[in-house]
């Protein structure tokens, strides 16, 4: 062992550095001007919700397990949650290297995994923070339109929609965390996924296998009716291999941004 | 506490908030009892029951198609009038749902079926005005009642050999069938035997279906197995085989459109597969047919089907105003055609 | 003169150098953008439904029986149009995320406003520049395939009954390409981060019309889909061309006005935060 090496300070464990690094991107991620656009777009439900037991003839108003599972399926699981993973793990690393503190991240006595894991327990931290509240007050508020009877029915679709949304989100957070780390600019190639390629779940055959939201949708038991390709060519995948696939997407796509972020230089312009 | 985590404390205070009140109602709920959308008097129901459909009665009454209907066919609150007179009974008032359970004529006897109807009933008027109607001398109606296991059963046509009966479960159930099945519903009731809990399929398909629709049903294999497994092919030219289903679920709602949603089982996935085809088949040939007119490309694109595994899912949402286009492109294709035959 | 007798003048800034003082502004920002190759890859893409449609005319033309499947007449550039709205929004992300964005993080937004210009030329400088992206990615090869289906079928579509359609096909293009642009500039000032404000842009276009979606499955009437912008401009394409759909059916009047108000309030968002200070917190 040389002399300079001696002197270098031993590394932090692992568990502390990722637990210092979580708490540190928790701080930035929630109480932020990002959070709020995306709170704004996660919580939008509610909004709605909200407004249509005010306004609406609710004698007359669809069963309100349909309105549930319109809001779980069509706006949270295929649109909102992924575009909130697109906009949070994206960043993860990228604000990082825009706001040129990557290099004090850096030059701390804490491994690169630390780092990563860190930051993406806080991104589903922060995502979950923003989600959860939203699906069980959507809940609440829809499913009761007609009284609180009848709601134990629906108990086990609402703790099936919540894990649901949470393995979506940490799908979509592990494969942008990867597009993140991988590109420069992610934000048009992760929209190009969302909306051209998650797209080929509306076709036939085994197409929707290759898109993480076939998988997503397969899991849930809300079945609104689709507009456009989709109504023709709905799938559902086996729940059993839904689950194993996206944790195996999250672990894949953690592991090769690991692999990435911890042979990349960074070199910031000037 | 930082800002931060305040804020995701308070976000999971509000959803272990939500999950304990869901909890406490999946456990305290009264209608756990029930099995599916069917309450748990339900039960009672005969154990050889095959197809089970129930209807909400109150959201039926309050949807535009029956008040529709309910205009045209008079069946205004004055038109049950005399009915709640004699009997203080207003059906679309005090009833709150009915179940028809039934099972196909077999081998080993007749086709079967009991209605079971819930509601508020006012038992003195009701048996009153059946005791009554009963009449005397050449008024006369052939009807006598009896004791089975301590309830009253009411008996219509009985000199006729086959004996329509109704009886009182308690003051919000009425039974009314064949004399056999409502004597199986009474001894199913008095627990004197397990009636429906011992049909386990039929008790599973019920659990499948989700409680809050206008109407449901349910059907084993043993129903579907009389539906025709031959139809005309779509696309012409001769018949096509159909693969036998192992169950039918429906649900649906009339308000404020007619949306239904068909879960049909079938023996695999590969049959479930061509069952699929033959529905989307049949909707790419109505959007072929359909061309220019937009009520039919509206038509088609009302009924979405979707495959799981060997089930197969049809979804259809049917506006109102749709199926009075539709109605009109009928009657007008109607008059183009006579007019054309009496110009030939 | 002594410095007291020094009172408050107004600035008298020289003449501008040209008339059209916010082209420079349109120039540069093209130059930058389109400098990148992957945008370019993207202009390139966006014709492709172009390609296809264009297979689609002649298909028809040449064999008239595929046209009860696929029809080919005015609607035909309606849904080309609409189809192309994805690219619309991905043209705006790229380009124009970043437009104000990136003056307003590195400050040189400061520097653009204490040269001779205005606000409004700053405005519609970067405005123009997002406008030429869109137009052409809408009107240039909505235009082309008109070209195409004239030159392909000459008696249907150089016909009296449809002399309307490249009139129509500019009204949308400029429709879609204003009411993207307007957007995108407005959620690009309220941001110092480019790749902020194209999620925000692109969270905010398809949330509006998931929203929609959501919310026509409550109260199933058409007017709940004048929140998105996406589907006014979809219910205005529907207008123009005569397209009869079963979701984007919101009257075109409201489905016009909504946009109005839209651009309104993406001008007074540009208003507010389009200044010639930095409001340091």
């Amino acid at each position: 062992m040389s002399a300079d090496e001696k002197a270098l300070p031993p590394p932090v464990p692992f568990l502390r550095a990722a637990r210092a690094v979580f708490d540190l991107s928790l701080e930035e991620m929630v109480w932020s001007r990002k959070s709020l656009v995306m709170a704004g777009l996660l919580l939008m439900p509610v909004a709605l919700a909200v407004l249509f037991r005010l306004v609406a003839n609710l004698k007359h108003a669809p069963a309100g397990i349909d309105l549930y599972g319109l809001v779980v399926a069509m706006y949270y699981l295929r649109n909102a949650l992924p575009l909130a993973a697109l906009f949070f793990a994206t960043a993860l690393i990228a604000d990082e290297v825009e706001g040129r503190t990557i290099t004090y991240l850096l030059s701390r006595p804490v491994s690169r995994a630390s780092i990563l894991c860190g930051k993406f327990a806080a991104y589903v931290v922060t995502t979950l923070t923003l989600t959860l509240p939203g699906i069980v007050v959507c809940f609440f508020l829809l499913v009761t339109l007609r009284g609180f009877s009848g709601v134990a029915a629906f108990v086990p679709d609402l703790l099936r929609d919540l894990a649901v949304a949470a393995l979506a989100l940490c799908a979509y957070g592990a494969l942008f965390t990867l597009l993140g780390v991988l590109l420069k600019r992610p934000t048009i190639p992760g929209l190009v996924f969302l909306v051209g390629w998650e797209s080929l779940a509306n076709l036939p055959g085994w197409l929707p296998r290759y898109t993480v939201t076939a998988w997503v949708r397969s899991l849930i038991s809300h079945r609104p009716v689709d507009e456009g390709l989709a109504e023709l060519f709905q799938t559902t995948l086996p729940a059993g291999e839904a689950v194993v696939v996206l944790v195996a997407i999250t672990i894949l796509g953690l592991a090769g941004a690991y692999g990435i972020f911890s042979r990349r230089q960074f070199v910031l312009d000037q | 506490m930082t800002r931060s985590r305040l804020v995701v404390t308070a976000s999971f205070a509000v959803v272990s908030l939500g999950i304990a009140v869901a909890l406490g109602a999946l456990v305290l709920d009264p209608a756990r009892a029930a099995v599916g959308p069917m309450p748990g008097e339900g039960l009672a129901l005969p154990a050889g029951t095959r197809f089970v459909v129930g209807v909400d009665v109150a959201r039926f009454t309050a949807s535009p198609m029956y008040q529709k209907h309910a205009k045209k066919a008079d069946v205004t609150p004055e038109a049950f009038a005399e009915l709640e007179e004699k009997t203080g009974l207003r059906p679309d008032r005090d009833i709150d749902q009915i179940l028809i359970a039934g099972a196909p004529p077999s081998a080993n006897g007749p086709e079967r079926g009991v209605v079971l109807v819930f509601g508020r009933f006012d038992r003195y008027k009701i048996s009153r005005a059946i005791e009554t109607e009963a009449g005397e001398g050449e008024k006369k109606k052939d009807v006598s009642w009896k004791t089975v296991e301590g309830f009253t059963v009411y008996l219509f046509g009985e000199g006729k050999g086959k004996p329509g009966a109704l009886s009182f479960l308690d003051d919000d159930t009425l039974v009314l069938g064949p004399l056999a099945s409502v004597e199986e519903v009474i001894a199913n009731r008095n627990g004197s035997r397990k009636g429906l809990a011992e049909n386990a399929e039929l008790v599973r398909l019920l659990g499948t279906v989700k409680p809050g629709s206008t109407f449901w049903m349910v059907g084993d294999q043993t129903l579907l197995s009389r539906m025709p497994s031959n139809v005309p092919s779509p696309m012409g030219g001769g018949q096509m085989t159909l693969p036998a289903l192992q169950s039918l679920v429906v649900t649906g709602d009339l308000d404020p459109e007619i949306a239904m949603h068909v879960t049909g089982e079938a023996r695999d996935e590969a049959a479930a597969r061509q069952l699929a085809d033959v529905v989307r088949g049949l909707t790419a040939l109505i959007q072929l047919q359909g061309g220019q007119n937009p009520a039919l490309q509206s038509l088609a694109t009302a009924f979405s089907v979707n495959q799981e595994g060997a089930k197969v899912h049809l979804n259809a949402r049917l506006p109102y105003e749709l199926l009075d286009q539709l109605k009109a492109l009928g009657e007008k294709r109607k008059a183009t055609s006579e007019s054309a035959d009496k110009t030939e | 003169m002594p410095i007291y007798d020094q009172r408050y003048r107004r600035y008298e800034a020289r003449n501008p150098l040209r008339e059209l003082r916010f082209w420079p502004i349109t120039r540069e920002a093209l130059k930058l953008v389109v400098a990148r190759r992957a945008f370019l890859l993207l202009l390139v893409a966006a014709w492709i439904q172009f390609v296809a449609r264009t297979i689609q005319v002649y298909v028809v033309t040449r064999f008239p029986d595929a046209g009860r499947v696929l029809p080919v007449d005015g609607r035909l550039f309606g849904e080309f149009l609409s189809g192309q709205l994805g690219f619309a929004l991905l043209v705006s992300v790229f380009g124009g995320a970043g437009l104000i964005a990136n003056d307003l993080r590195t400050g040189a937004i400061l520097v653009y406003l204490s040269r001779p210009l205005t606000r409004v030329d700053y405005i519609l400088g970067k405005l123009a520049a997002l406008m030429s992206l869109n137009l052409f990615v809408t009107l240039a090869p909505a235009l082309m395939l008109w070209i195409v289906a004239v030159s392909l079928a000459p008696e249907q579509f150089a016909s009296l009954k449809l002399m309307w359609l490249p009139l129509a096909i500019v009204l949308h293009s400029l429709v879609i390409s204003l009411a993207m642009g307007l957007m995108a500039l407005a959620v690009s000032s309220l941001s110092k981060s480019a790749r902020v404000a194209g999620l925000a842009f692109a969270g905010l276009f398809i949330g509006l019309e998931i929203a929609r979606g959501v919310l026509r499955g409550m109260f199933r009437t058409p007017e709940t889909g004048l929140i998105s912008l996406q589907g006014n401009l979809h219910a205005l394409g529907n207008a123009l061309f005569g397209i009869q759909h079963r979701f984007f059916n919101q009257p075109w009047p409201l489905a016009a006005l909504a946009l109005v108000v839209m651009a309104a309030l993406c001008l007074w968002v540009l208003r507010a935060r389009v200044r010639a200070v930095e409001v340091v917190q």
